[in-house]
């Protein structure tokens, strides 16, 4: 009963979706940040969380885990999530991908040592390709929504925190892992590895941004708009223009909202 | 018939020739890109060197390889129009300091990783997207790069780099219009200072 609601569920996203893909395209690219103020306070909290916890814990386990250990603890999260990904191949109705995703899985853990090691990604077309709930929804035309920082986790949109939420849920390894207790060590030590991995590219961001949060937000909104489907590859640069003449904008709304008080302000004046 | 013979000689010739300057056209991008890209492995894994003086010549590489007005001016948009001259050279010198501290700790990382060229695209009237894959290494997944290369009267010039689908020039003018509508040019030219100091 339980799978035939499942599928029901499947099919009418299936029939749904695809009305979003206009409104999906509008959004490629395009910053909509209407929870700014409250996403900057968050963001200001998560960056003291990991100035002062995080980054210290990572420094430490840098120096004392050697490179090929870091990078087993890297393959092995990634295998291990890999049936998440095989469950949104299938939901995007992406059989290539998922054979992929099967073939990996096969390889990895009978020629990989049961997962520690990414050997599949030595072969031609089978690197990783990890795929969320909220990859799914974007490949049906879903909207990203706003955009969102969640606390201890970071940059997110609204149609992502709802991926992560399901993904939660349909992660198998959450019904193999006995106890509550368990399963957030699980969730905490993934997380933390993926802090790990990504250590460099916080820093240099942190370190050479003049804006550390806007820089953030506009490499998120780039990233996702790239593995969107319904997105050009590339953000709408018209690189044979002077450069001074492009008017491209990520934030359109909050350009006219500019202009609206900049004309309101002329008015008052004359 | 002659008639019909000679059109379809013309564009048969026209086609192989469009073919082979299209080919020659590429080829000279993909020398330009192997070209820059072996001049900064060599100023970054140089042992002789200072961190310094690496970082004075990687500037060196930058104000000759890259359109840096160009993107300069994108960064800032409609807004560089209404700069004085004196502060549009203050600000491009700002911008390539802040060019080059962007790079460098990036660019410092470089563990000897190979490189491979994997496209080039011809996207406009002198523009090419020069696709680049960094191999995996123990420390990072494999990281795709697109350049975008502009012939500027035969001389190549770059205007962007996206990593993984993120360009510096797109990033770097929304983070700019974010500090010009909080606190107008001469917040973003304290910021600028303070980043480049």
């Amino acid at each position: 009963m339980q799978k035939i609601r499942l599928l029901i569920i499947v099919l009418t996203l299936h029939i749904i979706c695809p009305t979003f893909a206009e409104d999906s395209n509008q959004y490629c690219y395009v910053t909509h940040d209407p929870l700014e103020k409250m996403n900057r306070g968050i963001f200001a909290f998560n960056n003291v969380l990991d100035d002062f916890i995080l980054a210290p814990v990572v420094l430490v386990y840098r120096h004392t885990v050697p490179e090929w250990g870091r990078s087993r603890a890297h393959d092995f999260f990634g295998n291990i999530k890999s049936p998440i990904t095989l469950i949104n191949n299938i939901l995007q109705g992406d059989g290539k991908s998922a054979s992929v995703t099967v073939g990996r899985m096969l390889v990895n853990f009978f020629m990989g040592f049961g997962g520690l090691v990414d050997f599949a990604s030595q072969f031609d077309d089978m690197d990783e390709n990890p795929q969320g709930f909220s990859d799914t929804l974007a490949s049906y035309g879903v909207p990203y929504g706003s955009y969102v920082v969640i606390p201890f986790l970071g940059p997110s949109t609204s149609r992502g925190s709802v991926g992560r939420l399901v993904d939660a849920f349909s992660d198998p390894i959450d019904y193999i892992i006995p106890t509550y207790l368990d399963r957030l060590y699980y969730t905490a030590a993934s997380n933390f590895e993926s802090r790990i991995w990504y250590d460099d590219l916080i820093k240099s961001t942190q370190e050479s941004s003049v804006d550390y949060y806007t820089r953030t937000r506009s490499m998120y909104i780039q990233y996702i708009s790239k593995r969107n489907i319904h997105c050009p590859a590339q953000p709408p640069i018209d690189y044979s223009s002077d450069g001074s003449e492009d008017s491209t904008s990520d934030s359109p709304q909050k350009d006219k909202e500019n202009n609206n008080k900049k004309s309101e302000e002329d008015n008052e004046v004359q | 018939m002659k008639y019909n013979r000679f059109i379809i000689g013309f564009l048969a010739l026209f086609m192989f020739l469009h073919t082979q300057f299209a080919k020659a056209d590429e080829t000279d991008v993909k020398n330009f890109m192997n070209n820059v890209a072996q001049q900064i492995i060599k100023t970054v894994t140089s042992t002789s060197t200072s961190n310094d003086e690496k970082a004075n010549q990687l500037l060196d590489i930058i104000k000759t390889n890259f359109d840096t007005q160009w993107m300069a001016k994108f960064a800032l948009g409609r807004e560089y129009r209404n700069l004085s001259n004196d502060n549009q050279q203050k600000y491009e010198s700002l911008y390539n300091i802040y060019l080059k501290n962007t790079y460098f700790p990036i660019l410092m990382k470089y563990n000897h990783q190979s490189y491979t060229i994997t496209k080039v695209v011809k996207t406009g009237t002198n523009l090419y997207s020069v696709s680049l894959v960094i191999a995996k290494s123990t420390q990072n997944d494999a990281i795709d790069l697109t350049y975008t290369v502009k012939n500027n009267d035969g001389k190549y010039q770059l205007l962007d780099m996206a990593v993984e689908g993120v360009s510096t020039v797109f990033t770097q003018k929304s983070e700019f219009s974010s500090i010009l509508q909080d606190s107008g040019i001469d917040g973003l030219f304290n910021k600028l200072s303070k980043s480049t100091a």
